[in-house]
């Protein structure tokens, strides 16, 4: 009886039917001047209503609240109605932001409405809303118009802009409460540029997500940004700006999920999804762990998605399981979530892991599907129970086979007790061998290299040889041997001018003669030619006159050194 | 006169039998076979103290050691037995033992380069890059002494020059590890510092047997890393380390 009264009540004051409406009148209004908010909440009465988020360059204030009670046929309908005036502070389109109230135990909302703000003063001109399209606009497209609670479904939205002056790239913010994204922060990828009712547009960016309704009712999809661009329309050099942009308006039904047929395990998973299950390892001892995996894969949000148990787990002891989500694709409206789950068997008659269940609701066909997994079998053996009195003997030839490994027993004997030595690589000898190796070659190296020089620079050689036979020369002239017998000492001055003289004239030593050899164009300094013609001139008076003795050997080889000097 | 002989031989036997007193290795040997772990390596440290060592000796050590439950002085022994002798199966076995025991079954794994290059110790890799370069030198000193032979065998040659000068870099590299001596490890249960006094607060705790880095040395105390990077002071009397 007390059941049929409430039921009478609560039909007669409709309290399970509350809502919350929000119009805004006019929707379009001039800077400076207001435009009138009107919440009506029918089905019960609210006291008082409440802003879900702060408006962004509006001025809301509070004028009236009235209720009323109407009976129509019988029935009493309660409303109560609250007055708000908005009042803009610059031009632009802006959200008036959702208001909650309560009504009972139960709060209920409004819609986010778009306003539309004139930068004009006392007439309908609307001159802020140029002839020209804006220099930037946001566009949000959706294929989605009814969608059931928990639902993802795709939503992509688009930045148009001319000459974006910003460094990092905003993401536009959702207005409408009760809608959550698939991912943090959208996916972005920028397009070319495109022309719009003839104006370009070279930033275009594209974002896209998944969104997920949470909540049943109509209400309207709405995202806002705030961008700063050059803005040409009253500029030809462009002038920069910030401007507040707001999407029109998507209107979506969100559909409540049906009662009837509900399974008892169900979640609120909302998509399409299969289930897979493995066991490792799948034969084990009682009290060893297990690791069951349980892999869900499908379109639709499991981030919430809690572990499929069983009917029961009797048998098994288990762990809380861990989680790891992974993402198919861009918007995150598919995914595949991956179940840990440690279970210990507790009786060895256990021949499989029990049947799991998950449950979900398919949108597509709009009936609820529970999967099942089959039965995954196992194997268990009882544990052996240690031995008190330690492992009974082998049998003869059969060792007991053991993974462990044991420690190994001590050496008996030391081997060669030594102080440690320092590192071969240190030592001298060790290093020797391959050092005396390194300086033959290096060796071998120089001498080739010299002997290669020579052959292709034969003038080399000859200078080499001249110097050589010069400086031996020089050294038996100056000996007592030579000072004593004088035709030796002037055939060995007479053998350095004519390899000195060749040497600088370019001529064979053996085809010299006196006469050209004073003749040559040696360019000598007149001291120099002169100690040449003397030199010569003795040697010739010595070889005729048949002297013996050298008349003057130190003035000689000055007269030598001298030449020789000059020469170089 | 044949009772004088006998008498005279067996007391020179029994005084060569005095002479030739147990060694401290055969002491530990002795000890250790009774099950006197502590003991046997009391004796193996008289050993060790000598300065005459050997790959047996630091394993008889490390085995005393990990016998009696000093997993850190196990270790430390083991690893100087390993650079000894790093192929001997018994030493690997042990230490892998012992790393089990500090980190419950999963040691931390030897580096890439550990693993490519541990099979041999640094002598050996020298021993082994000095015939190669020493060859390789003296062929490319025939060479320049008598062009002639150039065309000889040219296709081996740059071979054996990479393979000498790989073998060599390895040695030295090998060589560089083990003159490493900043490293060490934990013996006993130990409070690691924030700084390197005793009133410096705790940080967190190492076990027994945990392998460390060292970093910087003050004074008695040691700044040590382990190898999953957390870093503290620990006094001079808990590590063991080859610098002493």
């Amino acid at each position: 009886m007390a059941r049929l009264l409430f039921s009478f009540l609560a039909l007669a004051t409709g309290t399970f039917a509350a809502t919350l409406t929000a119009t805004l009148k006019p929707a379009t209004v001039n800077l400076g001047k207001s435009a009138t908010l009107t919440l009506v909440c029918e089905g019960g009465i609210a006291t008082t209503v409440e802003q879900t988020a702060a408006a962004r360059n509006l001025a809301l204030s509070f004028v009236d609240s009235t209720k009323s009670i109407d009976i129509v046929g019988g029935v009493t309908r309660e409303s109560a109605t609250f007055t708000y005036q908005v009042t803009p502070r610059v031009a632009g389109r802006f959200a008036v932001p959702a208001f909650k109230a309560m009504v009972g135990n139960r709060e209920i909302r409004s819609d986010a409405i778009i306003l539309t703000v004139l930068d004009t003063d006392g007439n309908n001109t609307p001159k802020n809303i140029a002839k020209t399209p804006p220099p930037a606009l946001l566009r949000v497209l959706t294929p989605a118009t009814k969608v059931y609670v928990g639902q993802v479904f795709p939503v992509s939205m688009e930045l148009l802009a001319q000459g974006l002056r910003q460094s990092h790239l905003p993401v536009p913010q959702l207005v409408t409460d009760s809608i959550r994204f698939t991912r943090i922060r959208p996916e972005y990828r920028q397009a070319s540029a495109r022309s719009l009712n003839g104006v370009l547009y070279q930033n275009v960016f594209l974002f896209e997500t998944g969104a997920v309704a949470m909540k049943p009712g109509k209400l309207n999809l709405i995202f806002e940004l705030d961008v700063i661009v050059m803005d040409y329309r009253q500029d030809v050099f462009g002038r920069q700006r910030k401007l507040h942009l707001t999407s029109d308006p998507i209107p979506i039904e969100v559909l409540p999920l049906p009662a009837t047929g509900k399974p008892e395990q169900f979640t609120g998973a909302v998509g399409q999804y299969q289930m897979t299950t493995t066991v490792e390892p799948n034969r084990a001892k009682i009290g060893d762990p297990m690791e069951l995996r349980i892999s869900l894969a499908g379109s639709g949000a499991l981030d919430n998605t809690p572990v499929p148990e069983p009917v029961s787990w009797n048998g098994f002891k288990t762990h809380p399981a861990t989680s790891e989500i992974e993402y198919t694709d861009l918007r995150h409206l598919s995914s595949r979530k991956q179940f840990k789950r440690m279970i210990i068997p507790t009786d060895s008659k256990l021949t499989h892991v029990p049947a799991l269940q998950f449950s979900y609701f398919d949108p597509v066909t709009e009936q609820y599907v529970t999967l099942t997994t089959p039965p995954t079998p196992v194997e268990i053996t009882a544990s052996t129970p240690p031995n008190p009195r330690g492992d009974p003997p082998a049998p003869d030839g059969l060792a007991p086979t053991d993974d462990t490994l044991a420690i190994q027993t001590i050496r008996h004997a030391p081997g060669r007790l030594a102080q440690l030595q320092p590192p071969l690589i240190t030592r001298t000898w060790f290093l020797a061998i391959p050092g005396v190796s390194l300086l033959a070659f290096l060796v071998a190296f120089g001498w080739r290299q010299r002997v290669e020089y020579y052959e292709a620079h034969p003038e080399a050689v000859r200078r080499h040889h001249v110097r050589r036979l010069t400086r031996n020369t020089l050294r038996q002239l100056q000996s007592d041997a030579s000072r004593k017998n004088a035709a030796e000492f002037y055939e060995g001055v007479q053998l350095i001018l004519r390899e000195q003289i060749g040497l600088a004239t370019d001529q064979p030593a053996a085809g010299l003669t006196a006469n050209s050899m004073l003749t040559a164009p040696l360019n000598l300094p007149k001291e120099a030619q002169t100690a040449l013609t003397r030199l010569l001139e003795q040697e010739e008076v010595t070889r005729f006159s048949g002297a013996i003795a050298t008349p003057n050997v130190d003035a000689a080889l000055n007269d030598l050194n001298c030449v020789l000097r000059a020469l170089k | 006169m044949k009772w004088l002989v006998f008498i005279l031989c067996l007391s020179s036997v029994m005084t060569w039998a005095e002479d030739r007193a147990l060694s401290p290795f055969e002491q530990g040997n002795q000890a250790f076979d009774e099950g006197r772990f502590g003991e046997a390596w009391d004796h193996y440290s008289v050993q060790l103290e000598s300065g005459h060592v050997s790959p047996p000796l630091h394993f008889n050590l490390a085995t005393a050691a990990l016998h009696n439950g000093h997993l850190g002085k196990a270790i430390y022994h083991l690893r100087i037995a390993q650079t000894l002798k790093p192929r001997d199966s018994d030493i690997t076995q042990n230490l892998k033992i012992a790393r089990d025991e500090v980190h419950n079954g999963t040691p931390p794994k030897p580096g890439t380069w550990q693993r490519l290059t541990g099979f041999f110790n640094a002598d050996e890799w020298a021993l082994l890059a000095a015939p190669f370069l020493t060859g390789w030198l003296l062929w490319l000193a025939l060479i320049y002494w008598r062009p002639e032979t150039r065309s000889k065998a040219a296709v081996f040659r740059p071979i054996l020059g990479v393979l000498a000068l790989a073998l060599m870099v390895v040695a030295l590299l090998a060589w560089k590890s083990e003159a490493n001596q900043d490293w060490g490890v934990i013996n006993g249960e130990t409070q690691v510092r924030f700084g390197p006094v005793e009133q410096s607060p705790d940080q967190f705790k190492w076990f027994d047997g945990t392998e460390v880095q060292i970093s910087r040395r003050h004074q008695d105390w040691f700044l040590a890393r382990d190898v999953t990077g957390r870093q503290g002071w620990v006094h001079a009397d808990v590590l063991l380390t080859p610098k002493g």
